[in-house]
């Protein structure tokens, strides 16, 4: 039997996707940018306020429902986890525009010796621990809470890498600033990832799990 | 935690030959609020009224196990239960006073157990109204008619009552369901006064009221209990799937 609360749910869920997509869609943008030197500020911009925009339709459309449904269990469950979530989403929507925005304001930096560097394995494991975290909220998957954790935790260990490394590096004072906020950035967006992680596995089974 | 007031033990219920509650084990505290939801038909008020022996005026009515009330088993041939249903007050769906006035209303069941002298029944009867929160509404109307009172201010009338008798456990079976949402918030904020002094148990169909005023919850289904435990782990962490589907309304 289809219930109204799950057609809103299902509607809150859609939107949740859409500013994941974007959230990814930006953070590729952004991290394309960064290698290559391009100031893709405008476009990151203008997704992180659609997903703003989102979230804030996800807040609204949430709380209508508990206001009219008064939802329990599972359900109330899920609505708590899609509010918080949609900060998250809105959060990785933001830290994108925050890695493009530092070229933006501090204009183009000389090329540095990238040596020892693991700038790509880092953005690379952390857009992998981003889509995993939508994927848990696609397939309500409990169980990947713990391959997100993984990930997060390699993410983790490349940022501290990647500092240590920086902070012996020779070079442009503002290459140094932007490879040192982009390290930064990519290890909160992965934090982001485990939180989205921890809310769908309470949602999904009612135990909770902390993983940072 | 408070002790246990009421202790079903093994304790089941026919009526001829349906089979209407299956061991149940389950005990309630004094001084909190115990409710007890389900589907229509799942024995959620044949359990209440195990504990004033209600069912008992049901002639097809039988059962086996025990009850426990502070520890003594009220099912015994021994038990009176006339001094049982005096420290077992009940309140039901309807409000039902009795025709006559509003003070006669409260003054017969301390007459009737002779448990006061006519000059104690001024202060019994004001001190049950102030208990039900119905004192300041009436104190100057207490010779009137009792079906002169709202819906709301009759159901209060008949806790009041309840009251008077001095009870220790008052059964409440679906008390707010023919009330408006203004007499249900005054019977709820009274029910959270009651458990100060009083053990309270309620049946419900009305969810949100068992998730807004009780401290435990147990879930029936069929005769049987499915779940009980602390009011908030029922309703956002709900360990059994029958739990689950109930209150979130995709079944019954």
């Amino acid at each position: 039997m289809s219930r109204p609360l799950d057609i809103g749910i299902n509607q809150i869920k859609t939107l949740l996707m859409k500013m994941g997509k974007l959230s990814i869609d930006s953070t590729k943008e952004a991290l394309e940018g960064f290698y290559s030197r391009q100031d893709v500020y405008a476009q990151t911009k203008m997704w992180s306020n659609t997903i703003q925009i989102l979230a804030e339709q996800v807040e609204d459309r949430a709380t209508e429902l508990i206001a009219l449904n008064q939802p329990m269990a599972s359900d109330l469950r899920i609505l708590k986890a899609y509010i918080k979530i949609s900060y998250d989403l809105e959060r990785y929507g933001r830290y994108a525009m925050d890695i493009s925005e530092i070229m933006h304001q501090i204009g183009e930096w000389k090329e540095i010796d990238e040596h020892g560097l693991k700038m790509r394995q880092l953005g690379d494991t952390t857009l992998k621990v981003m889509q995993l975290s939508l994927d848990m909220i696609k397939n309500m998957d409990a169980s990947k809470i713990f391959e997100i954790s993984e990930e997060e935790t390699e993410t983790d260990d490349l940022y501290s890498d990647n500092l240590k490394k920086l902070s012996e590096c020779q070079g442009d004072p503002r290459a140094i600033v932007a490879y040192l906020l982009t390290i930064r950035y990519l290890e909160r967006l992965a934090d982001h990832g485990t939180y989205i992680a921890e809310s769908m596995s309470y949602a999904v089974t009612g135990k909770r799990i902390t993983i940072r | 935690m408070a002790p246990d007031k009421v202790a079903f033990k093994d304790f089941n219920l026919w009526y001829g030959e349906k089979h209407v509650l299956k061991n149940i084990n389950i005990t309630v505290k004094s001084n909190i609020v115990t409710a007890f939801m389900g589907p229509s038909g799942c024995g959620k008020s044949s359990l209440l009224r195990g504990i004033d022996r209600m069912n008992d005026i049901i002639p097809t009515a039988r059962s086996s196990g025990s009850v426990y009330l502070d520890g003594f088993d009220i099912y015994t041939p021994e038990t009176d239960v006339y001094e049982l249903r005096k420290r077992v007050g009940m309140v039901f769906q309807k409000p039902n006073p009795f025709p006559m006035s509003i003070y006669d209303n409260i003054a017969y069941g301390p007459l009737l157990h002779e448990m006061a002298e006519e000059e104690e029944l001024d202060k019994i009867v004001e001190n049950s109204l102030r208990g039900a929160a119905l004192w300041n509404e009436v104190k100057d109307r207490l010779d009137d008619n009792a079906f002169s009172l709202s819906g709301g201010q009759q159901q209060r009338l008949c806790i009041a009552r309840t009251l008077s008798i001095s009870p220790e456990i008052i059964l409440m079976d679906e008390p707010c369901s023919a009330l408006d949402p203004i007499a249900t918030m005054k019977i709820e904020s009274l029910m959270r006064e009651l458990k100060e002094k009083y053990t309270v148990v309620l049946v419900t169909h009305n969810l949100q009221q068992a998730a807004r005023v009780s401290e435990m919850t147990a879930f029936m289904y069929i005769g049987e209990i499915i779940e009980f435990g602390a009011t908030t782990d029922i309703f956002e962490n709900p360990k059994n799937e029958l739990t689950e589907n109930y209150i979130t309304g995709r079944f019954g």
